[in-house]
């Protein structure tokens, strides 16, 4: 069993932004999600796992070791697949993937052939390997990705933003992907799309302006929220009324009518109607507490 | 549109960055005017608005820097940011939005290269006090900064432009700055201006031709100032006419055509490269598992790890830098470039023949031009390199593997050493190629080995620092600006002028010698040890910077540490070892306090040497000779001699000394001695002196060209570094501020044509034995009494039959020996066994040139002449004669080849010339040594070897090197003060030699060859030793006595004035006159007197002139018109149709501008 800390972390940018901000977590073998809305600190959080910066303050103990002392203990058992990255060009996939191989210590030529194939197998990139990965579309750069994080047999796998930019189908394949790797081993998956946390996450935790807002597993966060959403249709002119005087979770559109949602213990009435929430409810129900 | 450009703008001026860039410019402009001081000689000032056209012309090569980086960055910014789509898609007209970026690149660059402009001002400003410099004008800055820097930045910035716009790749960018420069490069090789380093005059043809191609103008400024005097390239601005001016309109027409086609073809949208279609594909959903299939990663080796990380960096960075283009056509570029200049160093232009394409004038070519080249080439890669990572933002994956980053750093530099290395290696193979082109399939493998020591590890070593300074500094703009600064400070030959201590030079590739004979000589170690020490000093920085992490560092890499730091210390020790730092300023001190000594024994009677008997060990193998002389010295004045002036020679060794007068004998310590006699030495006495000096020198200080101990080939003139007596004027500090500071009063004058005549007779009788290592043969001058071996050494044994001056040489080499003989004289050549190709030649031309001598001006004085090739460290001179004894250098002569093309037939020249010094020289004659002395030796010499080539290749050929050498005087005088030929100074060689041959050729044209002939007969007579030393003026009067009184004006004309004419066309014209056509030819003939600076007067002229008729057909015809005050015109008749007429085809006159046809107006 795999065991990563992380305690008290803190993290300011030279600019003034605090992308962490005294954040305490633990993670064991399984699907962890990262919820959180764009510029929450996700990334932060993953790139100061990955050691690619040090905090300012705290620690992240993995196995036992803390790596923000020894970032090579870490790096040497872990898969990395960045939110939004690039390739070399004129390279293919099978050269850039032995390339990488290399980098992760399989030294032995024949083992690392062996991997590096059985992983373009895995991904379904077997027939492209030969090809220049800068020409693959989205869902295919995404699998490279991901059959590059995998090198190695890592013990931790951080994935940011995998699902961004791919279509729905490319998107089941991914996460049913993510999901057969995240039994032996911890997977980070940090998202802003709560279905995929969902679907595949045990555990989570919501992340805003650099600080845990919430963790646990999801079924609890549904859980929490039973009999207590209610939900509304109304005209786009009378929200700043209800606003005012309902605690809103969300306002969406659905064939031509606003629909509001609002967290209640009892039932407010007022036409209301009580519905069955989802996790994306629990998800802006815990943004919104810090409102 | 004003909108887009202020937007550009205002990108770059709310930086502090760029405020900083711009201060770095201004500072380096600065630093650039008191630092490069052009001294085109002592006549032009250095900041003469000349000087500064040209340098500013020189310095506009920056546009193309300038342009190049902001059009990298103001035309792809929008791409880099990845916002090119949503601009694309906007509204903005095509024309707009390409000419307000074409405008903000043109602006940027303008104001950086005006700035630049403005620091070499002010740098030239600073230096305004110092001598050579004339008053401050700021239109001398003004003008070129328009004519040169705004057009060449025009040019360079449309053409970056057009090709950044219709290739949308920046590298793409980068190789047309490369190829602008290296056209530029080209150009100026055939620019044929005696300014280039390695001007050599090229035809007239190539001129015009680099003049009009070289887009930078500057080869046009040369040619149309070619006829400038003095004072016009002191006080005259730009000449906005003729070839000048058609080269910048029509490089502004190229620019804008260019610009123009590209805004047609431009269309905004996102290139997709046809091999690069996207990639999708519909698949099967795997349902295989995943976990169980990747064995757990085995620990490996932590070295295995970094080696193979290595390698794969390595071969990564290696592919993506290859597989490229831009690549390729660097490759084309730096072929291109190394083929002219190879070309340029085979084919000498028209002065010289084509040279042997051996492998040591290949090596040496690469060597001199590919290392800056490849270090910008190196300077982008590393730029590239390091920042490909992040460019591709693949670096977030690359960084989170356990990956070394110690083993990036290296995988960089291995990169680049192996992109250096396949440079290298295709640069040698450029020049195996030319070698079979030009037939001379003898491959040294050890000047090809050379080309990688001197080239390839400097560049190495350069590519280290350059990416420490990448590591070192994290932004990629910075970082390449300050590692390109770097380079061009520690790296080029400019570097070379400020560091002064030869180990900061490690990164500076030996650009000296090869020679066939010598290869590298010592300079091999020692700059191989000296590149060796660099790269222990980039290890040295490279490790310390990759590995000491929070000022703590492992143990492994401080081991390697202290290692390098001791064998840093220990080359530095072996480099440095005989190191002797040049200081100008305590040779400036030594000379004045020599002067203020010394100079009184000026006027002070002083011995002559009539008799040196003395041996000579050469020690080749170590650099090093020892000498034991005795010589007897005898007062030759009328008065006592009461104190002598002893004189050794700078950087030798005395190791005894003394003068021996009847039983006193006067030890001698010091490099300048004053003897007190006890007891006079009275006129005709004798005393002895006997000396025993050494000599050695390192590499390290480098070699004296005319005291060159090599392992082979060498060549001393050995009598300069034997003691003298009496005071040295050529010891005299020249620099008048100089003089001025030590008080010194003004400098030995040149003894003027009209002083009294000095009737010293100071030849000597000369009795020398050398000897050498056992395997070469020592030349010495005189002949050769016997030669023996003992102890493995060879000895050999000179004297001269009768007494010679105080000139003498020796050479040293393992010779191959030919001989042939003539009329009872011995010719014998010695030279290197390569070198066989022209000494049945060079035998044949001395037999010829004996038999015109013997036969013209008298006999030959010793049974021997002897040809010694002597190794190419030795330069300044060709050939060079002494008594019997005629060196040559072995890359003028033995090494050119005569028989490819063009009759430049150097040996029939030399032979001649050098021969003929042993009449017109210093064996039978010596002229006295006062103004005019080289009328009597280069002149006459220069006479003799125009009559050789008339004698053997016929009256063509001596039309052709009349012209040859008058377009190189008219080429050189506009440079200095000129003098009439009899008070020629020996430093205008151009009058010694070019106007020389063509005043000859003039006078024999005039009175006729036997008469010339009789009257250097009768100078020989009237002049040889015992007898005085002749004087310039002894000739014309021997010329006088051979001709009519009415020609002694026109010689007059010849020797003792300045003459110059001007012949031109006013309204000559053809009309039909019967079957016949009628050609009146009407036009004025202006003759002028010059005072030297450029004053002309005019004076009346009235004579006959050639006139040559062509024809359309192709015929000619000469005719003889005469001139009457200054007006020519005269009708004739002629029977076919005349095109133009030649005024003065046999060049009877000196005209500016010469070889100009006469257009005719036809009436027809």
């Amino acid at each position: 069993m795999n065991r990563l800390q992380i305690n008290n972390l803190n993290k300011t940018y030279g600019n003034g932004t605090k992308a962490i901000n005294n954040i305490t977590l633990e993670f064991t073998n399984g699907m962890f999600g990262l919820l959180g809305p764009n510029g929450a600190g996700k990334s932060s959080l993953m790139k100061t796992i990955a050691g690619l910066q040090s905090p300012d303050s705290g620690s992240i103990i993995f196995n036992g070791t803390d790596i923000v002392k020894d970032p090579l203990f870490i790096k040497k058992q872990l898969g990395f697949l960045p939110q939004d990255f690039g390739v070399y060009p004129k390279i293919s996939a099978y050269d850039l993937l032995t390339h990488l191989a290399v980098l992760k210590g399989l030294t032995n030529a024949k083992e690392r052939k062996e991997q590096v194939l059985t992983l373009l197998n895995k991904v379904n990139l077997y027939s492209f390997r030969k090809k220049e990965v800068h020409t693959f579309s989205g869902g295919m750069r995404q699998r490279f990705g991901i059959a590059q994080a995998l090198l190695g047999s890592p013990q931790i796998i951080i994935v940011d933003e995998p699902t961004a930019g791919l279509d729905p189908e490319e998107r089941n394949r991914f996460n049913s992907l993510l999901s057969e790797i995240g039994e032996n081993i911890i997977v980070i998956l940090s998202t802003h799309l709560v279905d995929d946390v969902k679907t595949l996450c045990t555990e989570m935790a919501v992340i805003d302006k650099g600080a845990v807002l919430a963790c646990g597993k999801p079924i609890d966060f549904i859980n929490e929220l039973d009999g207590k959403l209610w939900q509304k249709s109304i005209a786009k002119n009378e929200i700043p009324a209800y606003e005012e005087k309902y605690q809103m979770i969300s306002t969406q559109f659905n064939m031509g009518k606003l629909n509001i949602r609002i967290q209640s213990n009892d039932n407010p009435g007022n036409e209301f109607e009580g519905i069955k929430p989802g996790l994306e409810d629990a998800y802006f129900s815990i943004l919104n507490r810090i409102k | 549109m004003k909108a887009l450009l202020q937007f550009e703008w205002r990108t770059y001026f709310t930086k502090p960055g760029f405020y900083f860039f711009l201060l770095l410019v201004i500072l380096s402009a600065v630093f650039a005017g008191t630092n490069f001081r052009v001294s085109i000689s002592p006549d032009v000032f250095k900041n003469a608005p000349y000087v500064i056209a040209y340098m500013l012309g020189f310095m506009s090569l920056l546009c193309i820097f300038f342009s190049t980086v902001f059009a990298t960055q103001v035309l792809f910014k929008e791409k880099d940011a990845n916002f090119n789509l949503i601009l694309y898609a906007t509204p903005i007209r095509k024309k707009d939005y390409l000419t307000s970026k074409f405008i903000a690149v043109f602006s940027l660059s303008f104001l950086c290269f005006t700035l630049f402009a403005t620091g070499f001002a002010i740098g030239q400003l600073m230096l305004i006090s110092k001598s050579g410099y004339t008053d401050f004008n700021l239109s001398f800055y003004v003008q070129p900064l328009l004519v040169f820097g705004l057009i060449n930045t025009l040019f360079s910035s449309a053409i970056v432009c057009s090709v950044a716009w219709l290739s949308k790749n920046k590298l793409m960018v980068y190789v047309t700055g490369l190829f602008i420069y290296i056209l530029y490069m080209v150009t100026l090789i055939f620019s044929g201006s005696p300014l280039m380093a390695k001007g050599m005059p090229q035809s007239a043809t190539a001129v015009l031709l680099s003049a009009s191609l070289d887009p930078f103008g500057l080869s046009a400024y040369f040619l149309q100032t070619t006829t400038w005097t003095v004072v016009q390239r002191n006080t005259a601005s730009i000449p906005l006419s003729g070839i000048l001016l058609l080269n910048r309109l029509g490089v502004i027409l190229v620019s804008f055509l260019s610009l123009f086609g590209t805004f047609k073809l431009f269309s905004f949208s996102v290139r997709e490269k046809r091999n690069t279609k996207k990639i999708s594909e519909k698949i099967e959903l795997s349902v295989a598992s995943v976990g169980g299939v990747l064995s757990p990663l085995k620990p490996s080796q932590s070295w295995r790890r970094h080696l193979t990380t290595l390698c794969s960096f390595t071969k990564i960075d290696l592919k993506y830098i290859t597989k490229s283009i831009p690549f390729l056509l660097t490759c084309i570029g730096l072929l291109f470039y190394l083929s002219m200049e190879i070309y340029g160093a085979i084919e000498k232009g028209v002065r010289l023949p084509q040279k042997y394409a051996t492998s040591g004038l290949m090596a040496k070519a690469i060597i001199e031009n590919f290392h800056a080249l490849c270090l910008i080439i190196i300077l982008y890669y590393a730029n590239e390199i390091v920042w490909r990572s992040r460019n591709s933002n693949f670096h977030l994956i690359e960084n989170a593997t356990p990956a070394n980053s110690t083993s990036l750093f290296f995988s960089k530099w291995i990169t680049l050493s192996i992109i250096i290395f396949f440079f290298t290696t295709l640069m040698i193979l450029l020049g195996i190629v030319f070698q079979m082109q030009y037939h001379y399939p003898h491959i040294d493998w050890q000047a090809y080995a050379g080309v990688y020591l001197f080239t390839s590890f400097p560049l190495i070593i350069s590519a280290g620092i350059i990416l420490t300074i990448h590591k070192l500094i994290k932004y990629k703009h910075v970082g390449l600006i300050i590692s390109s600064a770097t380079v061009l400070f520690t790296a080029t030959s400019l570097g070379s002028n400020f560091l002064s201590h030869p180990l900061l030079k490690f990164q500076i590739p030996y650009n000296g010698l090869y020679s066939d004979i010598n290869g590298f000589g010592s300079y091999l170690s020692t700059f191989g040890w000296l590149h060796v020490f660099g790269l222990c000093i980039a290890f040295f920085l490279v490790i310390f910077i990759t590995q000491l992490k929070k000022f703590r560092i492992k143990l492994l890499p401080l081991l390697s540490l202290i290692v390098l730091v001791v064998c840093t210390f220990w080359i530095a020790l072996k480099i440095m070892k005989d190191y002797k730092p040049k200081n100008m300023e305590a040779t400036i001190l030594a000379q004045s306090e020599y002067e203020k000594k010394y100079r009184g024994f000026q006027n002070q009677p002083q011995p002559t040497v009539i008799d040196i008997v003395t041996t000579i060990d050469l020690f080749p193998e170590k650099n090093a000779y020892n000498i034991a002389a005795t010589y007897i010295i005898k007062n030759k004045t009328n008065k006592p001699i009461d104190s002598i002036l002893v004189n050794f020679a700078d950087r030798i060794t005395i190791n005894e000394a003394s003068i021996i007068k009847g039983n006193k004998t006067y030890p001698i310590k010091n490099q300048y001695t004053v003897i007190q006699l006890k007891n006079s030495l009275l006129p005709g006495d004798t005393a002895q002196f006997s000396t025993k000096f050494s000599y050695y020198w390192a590499a390290i200080n480098g070699h004296q060209s005319f005291n060159a101990i090599l392992q082979n080939g060498s060549f001393m003139r050995i009598s300069r570094y034997y003691p003298t007596f009496g005071y040295l004027s050529d010891n005299e500090i020249e620099s008048e501020v100089d003089r001025k500071n030590f008080n010194l009063g003004s400098a030995t004058p040149l003894v003027t044509i009209d002083a009294p005549k000095n009737n010293a007779n100071d030849f000597l009788n000369l009795d020398m034995i050398i000897s050498t290592s056992n395997k070469q043969t020592a030349i010495g001058v005189g002949e050769l009494e016997k030669k023996w071996e003992t102890g493995n050494r060879n000895y050999f044994q000179y004297k001269t039959p009768s007494p010679v001056p105080f000139r003498f040489a020796i050479s040293s080499a393992e010779y191959a020996i030919k001989k042939a003989s003539y009329k009872g004289k011995n010719i014998e050549v010695y030279y290197h066994p390569l070198h066989y190709q022209n000494v049945d030649h060079l035998l044949k031309n001395a037999q010829l040139t004996l038999e015109y001598c013997e036969i013209n001006f008298g006999a030959y004085p010793f049974k021997t002449i002897r040809f010694a090739e002597v190794s190419a460290f030795t330069r300044g001179f060709a050939a060079t004669a002494y008594p019997a004894t005629i060196y040559m250098t072995e890359n003028v002569i033995f090494n050119a080849n005569i028989g490819a093309d063009k009759n430049q037939d150097v040996i029939n020249e030399l032979a001649g010339h050098e021969l003929a010094h042993l009449w017109w020289g210093n064996s039978q004659i010596a002229p006295d040594n006062r103004e005019g002395n080289v009328m009597l030796t280069e002149t006459l010499c220069m006479y003799t070897e125009l009559m050789l080539a008339k004698k053997m290749y016929g009256t063509k050929r001596v039309m052709e090197i009349v012209d040859m050498h008058l377009g190189m005087y008219l080429g050189d005088r506009g440079f200095t003060e000129e003098q009439p030929l009899i008070k020629t100074i020996p430093s205008n060689v151009h009058l010694s030699y070019s106007k020389s041959l063509v005043v000859m050729y003039q006078l024999a044209e005039m009175i006729g060859e036997e008469n010339v002939n009789l009257a250097l007969r009768q100078l020989l007579k009237n002049h040889a030793y015992p007898k005085t030393h002749p004087i310039s003026t002894d000739f014309i009067n021997e010329l006088y006595a051979v001709t009519d009184t009415s020609m002694h004006l026109k010689i007059d004309d010849l020797f003792k004035r300045i003459t110059l004419y001007d012949f031109s066309n006013k309204n000559t014209m053809v009309k039909k006159a019967g079957a016949q056509y009628e050609l009146s030819i009407n036009g004025t003939a202006n003759k002028y007197y010059e005072d030297g600076k450029g004053e002309k007067t005019k004076t009346s002229f009235s004579d006959s002139i050639d006139v040559t008729i062509l024809f359309k057909n192709g015929n000619e015809k000469i005719v003889t018109l005469s001139v009457v005050n200054n007006k020519m015109s005269a009708k004739v008749l002629v029977t076919e149709m005349p095109k133009a007429i030649l005024v003065d085809p046999k060049v009877k006159f000196i005209k500016l501008e010469n070889g100009k046809e006469w257009f005719i107006e036809s009436s027809l």
